[in-house]
């Protein structure tokens, strides 16, 4: 039963709160100020509001456009406001949909926060017959303020400030990572090149998505994305150190908390590196950590016990990259009394605090520049704030953060084929066999013609999901999984055909298209085995 | 600088937020400040202790530096009692709001560590709100945070030929890092931050030394500290300053020893005054004690004024 009967008490509702809302000057001035416009669109019964920093509309006279729009029903608009629901749980339960720029909808939050002072105002009013009539202050042709719809992609073309950022990534990786790879790839497991992270730091590689308010780039998962070609070019353990920073902010930009926001994204914003990490894995629950139908078979999981207004976390973390250096986790434990994962929350967690222990770094096959290490919490305390989405949200928000970073790792991908394939298109031009130059033998050609087609595939593929990413929460589910199945299976295949073709020397370590090779397999491991991508891929083939 | 008296209890969790804010300015280091300035800066100074000084406008700064800044000094003034950590979690802050305006660009001195790039000293000045200059009685124009506090009009009497609000600059509370621990360097600190506001007012007052400085502050320190520099105060006495309980800052005004208006300018013998500074900063180079300075100032106040 619709707990609103009418669209004019729904309309009086919901306008009624954007009306007083918009009366507040932090609001007013945060709509001004970012741009803003939203559009509200509930349902049963239907209602629209429409507030921008000129004023508010409701019904026929809001317009079709808005900078966001946020669907929902009126029910759980009432929910959201109350506080008996959360933004990120609203989403990731399929309940409110966001359109437009996601880096937009992070600017709105705390501005959008206000509402939680004013709806129980509202709600009584309601009750006691006085609640305030619905004043239409905005422009009465709502059209010509409108803005137009969200950013076309444009593959041959990105928005400026990306393109920009990309040619001084792109400068960075092949005249500061490129010439120290080998380097990397053949030092000890745990020796870490402090001086590169400064360097790409400096550049703002730790904070590309960080919205500006927060010091950040604000580049969103594109931005991301086309760094983390480039920098896989020229080595992807690089790139993954900051990719895995960006996944331990993840959860955070996700939760739509300004508080958490707050204390934990400016720490991106000095001049000295800071690193993060997303710690998921464990020794035996392994997949059954993100697959949802697979929770109550997972064993052994990482423990969190409420007291208080405190979690104890209890429980071992492996092959977690940061997790050596980094400053605070996003850690997925599960609450006590649910069977396998079905308990599974998602904390942030600061890990310079008494009970974590760094464990020994892994010694692996490919990405040796990026660390990839245990970690233990024995006793740790988190407060309650630091919760992200509620209890028992874990494994949504795990799949929703999956479901933005994928784009990224696609990139990845995508960037060691590109590395491998460079140093093939190079050979095959220089080395003469038959009286002639290796790419003019057909056989050649078509191995060359091959990869190039296919790296430019796993672009278009991830640059498509990371611009879906930047402009639907939830993110979409099918085109990440889709772009990163395909690109980590043509960085295996692009960087086996490059070995083949520079034959011996592409057998020897000073080489380096046989690290790529090495590194290939890295991506189809972690954020989503080709079985697990697969998964979701079909699932969205088959929606239930 | 004296916390505020007021100590009321709050939630833990507010607690919480205030402490990891705090925390969170204390590891920002700035290195690339410096280098990062478009344009010159209207003061520099670098001696051999280890610190550096600047003085630059909002519009010569990254936002993320000018961010960074605006946090270091919401965090000494929640570690001070000087906003509210109610409000501030509530409005889920972690630097003091940008001043957005069509006025005078608002400037910030601040002495920082070469070595950790830390901010360990700022003083602002915040530049006058009107678009247009206007007289300094005009009754448009806009008001200075000083005078809504204590409910005064401070800058009538001081109107005159040649003198308007572009020309005025609200002085914002001096400030020295609360973690700082004491020692030499914590004592240079604040005469780095004083000849750089000092400088960056005979700067902004150019040849006829056309700038006034106001603000309040409490008499005992940083009224008596500037009158020993060289500027000469006019104090306003009787006032009852106080800000209402939904302004951020309300807690400033709570407090055992309440501060009063002031409005300086800047006498001749101002740049005499900041040499000294300077040629003992360059001398003493985190060493030298600092007595016979004040012992100096303390004498020239004798012999030149004001």
């Amino acid at each position: 039963m619709p707990l609103f009967g009418t669209q004019d008490t729904a309309t009086a509702r919901f306008g009624g709160l954007f009306t007083r809302l918009h009366q507040d000057p932090r609001f007013a001035d945060g709509l001004r100020d970012s741009g803003i416009s939203l559009l509200l669109v509930h349902t049963d019964p239907d209602c629209r509001v429409y507030v921008s920093a000129d004023g508010v509309l409701t019904g026929a006279d809001a317009p079709e456009y808005a900078t966001l729009t946020m669907r929902s029903s009126c029910d759980t608009a009432h929910a959201l406001w109350v506080g008996e629901t959360s933004f990120p749980a609203a989403v990731t339960a399929g309940q409110l949909t966001i359109s437009g720029k996601v880096a937009k909808v992070l600017e709105l939050m705390p501005v959008l926060a206000h509402a939680f002072e004013y709806y129980p105002g509202i709600v009584k009013a309601a009750e006691e017959g006085t609640e305030p009539s619905v004043a239409v202050t905005g422009n009465r042709r709502p059209t010509l303020a409108a803005p137009t719809p969200a950013f076309e992609l444009n593959f041959h073309r990105l928005p400026v400030e990306i393109e920009k950022f990309r040619a001084m990534v792109r400068d960075f990786a092949q005249n500061v990572v490129l010439p120290r790879a080998i380097e990397l790839d053949r030092a000890a497991a745990d020796s870490f090149d402090w001086d590169l992270v400064r360097q790409g730091h400096a550049l703002g590689l730790s904070r590309v998505a960080v919205p500006q308010q927060y010091g950040g780039l604000g580049l969103g998962m594109l931005g991301i994305s086309v760094a983390m070609e480039e920098l896989a070019a020229a080595d992807p353990g690089v790139a993954l150190i900051f990719g895995a920073t960006m996944l331990g902010q993840t959860p955070i930009l996700y939760s739509g908390d300004p508080h958490l926001q707050a204390q934990y994204l400016p720490r991106f914003a000095g001049d000295d590196p800071v690193l993060a990490c997303n710690a998921v894995t464990e020794e035996d629950a392994g997949c059954d950590l993100i697959i949802p139908e697979n929770a109550i078979h997972a064993i052994n999981v990482m423990s969190a016990r409420r007291i208080g207004d405190h979690y104890l976390l209890n429980g071992r973390k492996r092959f977690i990259t940061n997790a050596r250096f980094a400053t605070f986790a996003s850690v997925f434990a599960n609450l006590e009394g649910y069977p396998g994962a079905t308990g599974l929350t998602s904390f942030i967690v600061d890990l310079d605090q008494p009970g974590v222990t760094r464990g020994p770094v892994a010694d692996k096959m490919g990405y040796r520049a990026c660390l990839g290490s245990e970690l233990t919490f024995r006793d740790v305390e988190v407060p309650v704030e630091n919760v992200i989405g509620g209890e028992l949200a874990g494994m949504a928000i795990n799949m929703a953060q999956s479901n933005m970073a994928r784009a990224s790792v696609a990139g990845i991908s995508t960037g060691v084929a590109r590395g491998a394939f460079e140093k093939a298109v190079k050979w095959c031009g220089e080395r003469v066999q038959g009286g002639q130059l290796l790419y003019r033998h057909q056989f050649t050609a078509a191995k060359l013609a091959e990869m190039a087609s296919k790296i430019d595939a796993a672009r278009m593929l991830y640059m498509h999901a990371a611009h879906k990413v930047d402009n639907e929460l939830p993110a979409p589910v099918y085109e990440p999984a889709a772009a990163k199945l395909f690109a980590d299976r043509v960085a295996i295949e692009v960087a086996d055909l490059a070995v083949s073709l520079v034959g011996a020397r592409g057998y020897l370590r000073d080489h380096g298209v046989e690290k790529s090779l090495r590194d290939a397999y890295g991506a189809r491991i972690y954020e989503g085995t080709p079985e697990v991508l697969a998964l979701a891929v079909t699932e969205c083939l088959y929606p239930s | 600088m004296t916390q505020a008296t007021q100590q009321r209890p709050i939630s833990p969790s507010i607690r919480r937020y205030v402490a990891a804010i705090c925390k969170l300015h204390e590891d920002l280091g700035f290195h690339g400040l410096p280098d990062a300035v478009t344009g010159d800066p209207l003061h520099v100074h670098e001696s051999g202790d280890g610190l550096l000084t600047l003085a630059v406008r909002d519009s010569q700064l990254p936002a993320r530096y000018l961010r960074g800044i605006l946090g270091f000094r919401f965090s000494q003034y929640l570690q001070l009692g000087w906003i509210s950590p109610e409000l501030a979690h509530q409005q889920a802050l972690y630097h003091e709001p940008l001043r957005r305006h069509d006025g005078v660009e608002d400037v910030h001195i601040l002495t920082l560590s070469v070595t950790t790039g830390k901010i360990l000293g700022y003083v602002g000045l915040a530049g006058s709100m009107d678009p247009a200059p206007l007289p300094l009685d005009a009754p448009v124009r806009s008001r200075l945070t000083t005078e809504i506090a204590h409910d005064i009009n401070m800058l009538a009497p001081y109107a005159a030929p040649g003198w308007n609000t572009h020309q005025v600059f609200e002085v914002k509370r001096f400030l020295r890092d609360q973690a700082m621990p004491a020692g030499p360097i914590a004592a240079l600190v604040p005469w780095h931050i004083v000849l750089g506001f000092g400088r960056t007012l005979l700067t902004l007052g150019g040849e006829a030394r056309r700038v006034l400085p106001v603000g309040d502050a409490k008499e005992s320190v940083a009224i008596r500290h500037l009158r020993l520099m060289g500027l000469r105060l006019d104090v306003v006495n009787g006032t009852s300053p106080s800000l209402p309980g939904t302004d951020l800052y309300w807690p400033i005004y709570q407090q055992d020893e309440l501060a009063k208006p002031f409005v300086g300018r800047l006498p001749e013998t101002y740049a005499g005054d900041l040499d000294i500074i300077e040629a003992y900063l360059e001398d003493a180079r985190g060493v030298a004690p600092v007595r016979p300075l004040v012992a100096t100032l303390t004498q020239r106040r004798q012999e030149v004024g004001p």
